[in-house]
């Protein structure tokens, strides 16, 4: 029998559930939440401090960050390159991030060498040395980055986009690892005292996931992280809740010369908390969420204007807000901001069954492959917790996803996304573009 | 975890097509990868990034299939999917839930058997601009974009199949024709030279009969011969690449080539273990040096393109202070390569490169999709997908010597190829 000449029919997925967690507390009140993912010899463990970047003084902005590069630097009794060495010999990986919610400690490392791994992991974040020739170079380096961060067109549009978006007043928006006055201000003590005042183990999560056949991820977390004991006063209620930017402008970076305009257009949306998430999720994927988006069939299918466009909500504990990113030839920056600004316009008038038919499908069947390695796991947990949501957030949000129709779709998408307020940021050549952008009819005109 | 060994299954059906099965019932989901053997090293001198445009074509319908269809169907029933140039292969990969198999290989049939139904001009002329502004998107508006672009000349001869990269010149690939789309899918695309591999939730024989149901049919032509370039020993002459361009620091890549792959795994692997232990991470000889004790260097990396044809080449990159003289930072470069030639690295340096490449194999084989690519690679360059299973051990069994030698045979060289990276305007 030949194949058909239409596609096959497709089975769907129904029975996929988010793995079960087991959760225990170690007598030091560390929280663990273990998930077992079968076939996966990587490791993944995660320790989550649930502190705001907020909590950094004004002064001394990128002081978390600096923190989470000293950890690596040198801890109990082995030096810098010491504890290099053994994390390497473990083929393990140890990354610190400092984001808006959350200090996190991410370790990767093969099953066979998970209990050495964890012991340099709680060493690094209990027994930290934070050397002064080591403060100095990390600090060096974090300058360095800073300065370089400015010849990258994407890292000057979110820097212009935050500075946009937030309040002055609100820690976001200023970059997250500082400015090169402020982590040039930080000494070594700000750091001890960052880490004495907001690492402790009273209240913090680990999330292990990966293949747990042969192991105890308990038995090895409470070997690894027993001993540290402390506690101290509770850091989260400290982020900020500012009032995202509801007010239409163009800000513009100049980068003379520049072959492509670095494009962001985004206004304020909602967190994962509330009720419309799904619905707004579904009306995303139709918009700029995907590959046939409306967005992307525009202005790369369609006119070959980029590589690519997408839009997404960006979501922290406290605030949601609605992206849309791309990188357009030079000569096409107005037309395509149109175009983006007539499509998420339009889209307010609502989306066909069909369109939200297949938004839906494509994102509760591809839950499976999107959790396929323990580090995605690990990671959609680390969210979970950062941002403050029940655990069971995956299988409810799933169940929310398959039950939004059309209607709800559209719904909440007039709801939350009103473009005639939505904040435009497009890195390119100022001679070139300003005349235009400031005739675009979208607000006033600022240099950024 | 080096006795870790995955289950492949392979046949070749009537019309040439190579299939494996990695079967790995109740996982959920299943990946598909296809690998034809045709890459930037086959293309004709004067229509260079010919086969990555290509591959954009693949994407915008063939005879059963809509313009964006494919792309479409797929992902809304939960599927990932993507395709790659290389300059020895193109590849084309999906994973999904396990219900939609018989679609992505329906979808994946009708591209390989009819795409020339669908070739029309304007699609061309669409993924023509796509292609432009991929290239500037990755290259052109991006510090040091053009940095490989720029050192593959220096190691490689113009006229060689690894002389240019795969996304190639725009001019060129504005002159190309319908017709030359065509002509390369007739010549390329045929099932006797292109591997398939169904990886994850699915039995071996049920694999081999939905290969045989979608692809089966298809016609094909004669398997196109492979000819591959003589291997060549390290560069002799050294060439340096000045440019001053919009760049935050200077910076220096260094380039060389290698041993190819299969025969020669183990000696490229050799060479990219050493390669490791003068500059991949904190570890490194180089990071030690340049970034924490003289403090002239920022970054220090290095990365390794493993291919066939003759050679494979590495290359490292420093990233220094703009108040450092960049010919310290190469002197430098050139003594720790010295040093590891005529030393080797120690045990501990040896162990810290098994378990990195070990990790990264792990990370590499997590996926149904990245089991299956590795089978694809294994069985479209090197003839044998079993190849997959053999990596570990012969990582495990590798020894300082073997690296020192890779250092002095190759390694020496790097500092012979150079493209170094001045910032224009005020350096501060």
């Amino acid at each position: 029998m030949s194949p058909s000449t239409s596609p096959p029919a497709v089975v769907s997925n129904v029975g996929w559930r988010f793995p079960p967690v087991r959760e225990t507390v170690l007598p030091n009140a560390i929280r663990l939440l273990a998930y077992d993912c079968p076939g996966q010899f990587v490791i993944a463990a995660t320790l989550v401090f649930e502190v705001p970047l907020a909590v950094e003084p004004r002064a001394l902005e990128g002081v978390a960050g600096l923190a989470g590069r000293l950890l690596t630097q040198g801890s109990g009794a082995l030096s810098a390159e010491r504890f290099a060495d053994a994390l390497a010999l473990c083929g393990a990986d140890l990354e610190v991030v400092a984001s808006v919610d959350a200090f996190v400690v991410r370790l990767e490392a093969p099953v066979t060498k998970l209990r050495e791994a964890l012991a340099l992991m709680a060493q690094c974040v209990s027994d930290p040395m934070v050397a002064a020739e080591e403060f100095a170079n990390e600090q060096r380096l974090r300058l360095d980055e800073i300065e370089q961060e400015k010849a990258y067109p994407n890292a000057l549009a979110s820097k212009a986009l935050n500075r946009a978006l937030y309040p002055e007043s609100s820690r976001r928006s200023r970059p997250a690892g500082g400015t090169a006055e402020t982590v040039g201000a930080i000494r070594r003590d700000d750091v001890v005292d960052y880490v004495r005042d907001r690492l402790y183990p009273s209240g913090t999560t680990l999330i292990m996931t990966g293949d747990f056949r042969n192991t105890d991820p308990r038995a090895l977390a409470a070997e690894a992280f027993g001993s540290w004991a402390g506690g101290g006063e509770a850091s989260s209620g400290l982020g900020d809740f500012p009032v995202v930017s509801w007010a239409p402008r163009i800000v513009l970076v100049d980068q003379p010369a520049a072959p492509q305009s670095t494009l962001r257009v985004a206004g304020p949306a909602i967190t994962r908390a509330d009720p419309r998430w799904a619905a707004l999720f579904v009306a995303n994927y139709c918009v700029g969420g995907s590959f046939g988006s409306r967005i992307n069939t525009v202005l790369r299918e369609q006119k070959g204007f980029t590589y690519g466009a997408d839009s997404s909500v960006q979501t922290t504990r406290d605030v949601g807000v609605f992206v849309v990113a791309t990188s357009v030839r030079s000569d096409a920056t107005t037309e395509a901001l149109s175009d983006i600004v007539t499509i998420t316009r339009d889209v307010r008038g609502g989306f066909s069954d069909e369109e939200v038919g297949r938004a839906v499908t494509a994102a509760s069947e591809s839950m499976a492959l999107g959790f396929e390695r323990a580090s995605a796991v690990a990671a959609r947990v680390e969210l979970l917790v950062s941002s403050g949501l029940p655990l069971d957030h995956i299988d409810t949000n799933l169940a929310a996803l398959r039950a939004v129709t059309p209607a709800a779709a559209a719904e909440a998408y007039r709801d939350v996304i009103d473009p005639a307020t939505f904040t435009i940021v497009v890195v390119g050549d100022r001679a070139t573009h300003a005349d235009a952008l400031a005739s675009l009819g979208h607000g006033p005109l600022a240099d950024g | 975890m080096s006795d870790v060994a995955y289950s492949i299954e392979t046949l070749e059906l009537d019309n040439g097509l190579r299939v494996a099965v990695s079967p790995d019932p109740g996982l959920g989901v299943v990946a598909v990868n296809l690998w034809y053997d045709v890459g930037s090293r086959h293309e004709r001198p004067t229509r260079q990034g010919f086969a990555h445009l290509f591959e954009h074509l693949m994407f915008q319908g063939s005879r059963n299939v809509a313009s964006g269809q494919h792309m479409e169907l797929l992902h809304s029933n939960g599927a990932s999917l993507n395709a790659t140039t290389s300059f020895d292969r193109t590849n084309y990969f999906e994973s999904f839930p396990s219900g939609a198999l018989d679609l992505a290989l329906w979808l994946e049939a009708d591209r390989l058997a009819y795409l020339s139904d669908a070739l029309d001009q304007a699609n061309l002329d669409n993924q023509r601009d796509v292609v432009y502004e991929e290239r500037r998107q990755r290259m052109d508006n991006v510090p040091y974009g053009t940095s490989l672009e720029r050192l593959v000349p220096l190691m490689f001869p113009a006229d060689h199949p690894y002389g240019h990269l795969p996304i190639g010149n725009m001019q060129q690939l504005a002159e190309s024709s319908l017709e030359e789309v065509r002509d390369f899918h007739s010549t390329f695309y045929l099932p006797s030279n292109a591997v398939l591999t169904i990886a994850g939730d699915v039995t071996a024989d049920e694999g081999f009969a939905k290969a045989h149901h979608y692809f089966g049919p298809i016609a094909s032509g004669p398997r196109p011969t492979r000819s591959l370039a003589d291997p060549l020993g390290p560069v002799v002459d050294t060439g340096v690449d000045k440019i001053s361009a919009d760049v935050p620091v200077p910076a220096a890549y260094l380039g060389c080539r290698l041993p190819k792959d299969e025969p020669q795994a183990r000696e490229l692997a050799a060479a990219e273990l050493v390669l490791g232990v003068l500059g991949f991470g904190e570890t490194s000889r180089l990071h030690r040096r340049l970034v924490r004790r003289d403090q002239v260097a920022s970054s220090v990396s290095a990365y390794v393109s493993r291919m066939i044809s003759g050679n494979s080449f590495g290359m490292l990159t420093v990233r220094i202070d703009p108040r450092t003289d960049l010919d310290e930072v190469v002197d430098a470069v050139d003594e720790e390569v010295r040093a590891l030639s005529v030393d080797g690295p120690t045990e501990d340096e040896v162990q810290i490169a098994i378990a990195s490449s070990e990790r990264e194999w792990f990370d590499d084989m997590a996926t149904a999709a990245g089991r299956a690519d590795a089978i694809s690679q294994a069985r479209l360059l090197f003839g044998d997908a079993r190849l997959v299973n053999d990596y570990l051990p012969m990582l495990h069994s590798l020894t300082a010597d073997e690296l020192g030698k890779a250092a002095a045979d190759w390694l020496t060289a790097l500092t012979r190829a150079q493209v170094r990276y001045e910032p224009t305007g005020d350096p501060g």
